[in-house]
This record gives structure tokens, C-alpha cells and sequence, in this order.
């Protein structure tokens, strides 16, 4: 799909790139499709037809046909101008005026986040720290008399068969 | 401990939100980040995004209790 995808021999990179982008995009809405119809299947039979469809047509060669006959397939006008006008507007931003401060900000920004994480992680292990010690005392407390209970509960069930109680208890 | 870690995220990123907060604060580091061309906006945007993804999960699972709520 990609290599129909490619079109024309050009000089530029972008029928690579819009190739490659249109393959990826294709593959993931195919994935979510799969997704979208084995979910939607547990209540709706019917939907479980979408990912097949979807495979037939992968399977059908529709791309094979459209390269042997010399197909060019070229994405819509508007789609090329508007990826054209967001590459301007990034080419814009990291001029070298002022490619010094977006530095500055890419990496000031990634230091908060990362101690923004540390400290929400730090607060989430203390919580669980406090919370597995507080559940294995109440497990200690609970457990601290288990052998009299045991004890007791061995000589019940032997007082109710009869039998002479163990010497142990 | 998904149930506790269910429970006590919010919690989690909320203190520690605050807690990060007040010590950027503390250590002047908000005023360098100012000075640096940095808006409030910029360096509040990872609890923004947070803040935002946990609001959008927050109903659905309400939901999910008070319907177990009313079914117990």
C-alpha cells in the first residue's frame, strides 16, 4: 500500500512521507476496527463482520492492481496545503531567534514535570507504605491468638465426637 | 492493591502537586522559570493534563458504584 501510495517519481520527500504517514494511519485504523468490532460483538453479532471486511479488503490486492497498472494515488489538496502551513508555522518557531528560548522552555518544562512525577510518586509510596504497615498490624492483632483459639476449637470438636480430649490441651 | 491504588491516586497527585508546588516556590525556582520566558500556563501544564485525564475517568466509575452501591 505504501509503494502505491508513493505515486509519481518526484524530487521532493513529500510522497514518501505522505506515503508512509497514509500506511501507518491505514494499519491503525484497521487495528482499532478490529478492536472497535470484537468489542462491539459481545452484544452485537453483526459487528463482529468489521474486522473481516476490514481484511478482505487488505486481502482483495486492490494495492498490487493500482501499482501494476501505474496508479497514482495523491492525497487531497487541502490535507498537503495544511501540513505545509503547520511545517511553516514549526520552521517559524525554531528560527534562530528564537530557538534559544524554546530550548530554554523545552527543557525547564520536561524539569517540572519529571519533579512534578517524583513528588506525586513519592506521596503515592508513602501512602501505600503506611497503608500495607497499618494492614499487616491489624493482621498481627487478629492472628496474635490463633493457637488458643485453634486449641479450643480442637477440643470442642473432639468433646463433640466422644473422644477423650488431646493431653495437650 | 489496583483497589488502594484506585483510591489513593487522587489523593496522591493532589499532596503532591502541592507539595512540588510550594517547593519550586520556595526555592525560587517559579521566578527563574518566568524570567526564562515560561508562562503559569507552561509550568502547570503535567497537573493540568493530569488533573484533566483524571476528571474525564472520574464519572464512569461514580457510576459504577452507585449502581453497585444500589444493587447491594
Amino acid at each position: 500500500m505504501t509503494y502505491a501510495y508513493l505515486g509519481a517519481p518526484r524530487t521532493t520527500r513529500q510522497g514518501r512521507t505522505m506515503s508512509l504517514m497514509g500506511a501507518i494511519g491505514v494499519v491503525a485504523a484497521l487495528r482499532g476496527l478490529g478492536f472497535v468490532g470484537m468489542i462491539a460483538g459481545v452484544h452485537t453479532p453483526i459487528a463482529l463482520v468489521l474486522p473481516y471486511l476490514a481484511l478482505t479488503r487488505d486481502a482483495s490486492c486492490w494495492d498490487i492492481c493500482a501499482i501494476s497498472r501505474g496508479v497514482i494515488i495523491e492525497p487531497p489538496a487541502f490535507i498537503t496545503n495544511a501540513i505545509t502551513a503547520i511545517m511553516e508555522r514549526i520552521a517559524q518557531r525554531t528560527s534562530a531567534r528564537d530557538g534559544a528560548i524554546a530550548m530554554i522552555a523545552g527543557t525547564l518544562s520536561r524539569y517540572f514535570g519529571w519533579r512534578f512525577l517524583a513528588a506525586v510518586l513519592a506521596v503515592f509510596a508513602g501512602t501505600l507504605v503506611l497503608t500495607a504497615m497499618i494492614d499487616f498490624l491489624e493482621l498481627m492483632r487478629r492472628t496474635a491468638d490463633i493457637k488458643r483459639r485453634l486449641r479450643h476449637s480442637s477440643s470442642r470438636r473432639s468433646r463433640s465426637f466422644g473422644c477423650p480430649s488431646s493431653p495437650s490441651a | 492493591m489496583p483497589f488502594i491504588t484506585e483510591r489513593v491516586m487522587p489523593f496522591a497527585v493532589l499532596v503532591g502537586a502541592m507539595f512540588c508546588y510550594l517547593n519550586l516556590s520556595r526555592r525560587l525556582e517559579l521566578v527563574v522559570a518566568r524570567a526564562a520566558g515560561i508562562s503559569a500556563w507552561q509550568f502547570i501544564a503535567p497537573a493540568i493534563v493530569i488533573a484533566w485525564s483524571d476528571r474525564r475517568r472520574r464519572p464512569r466509575r461514580l457510576q459504577s458504584d452507585l449502581r453497585a452501591t444500589c444493587a447491594s
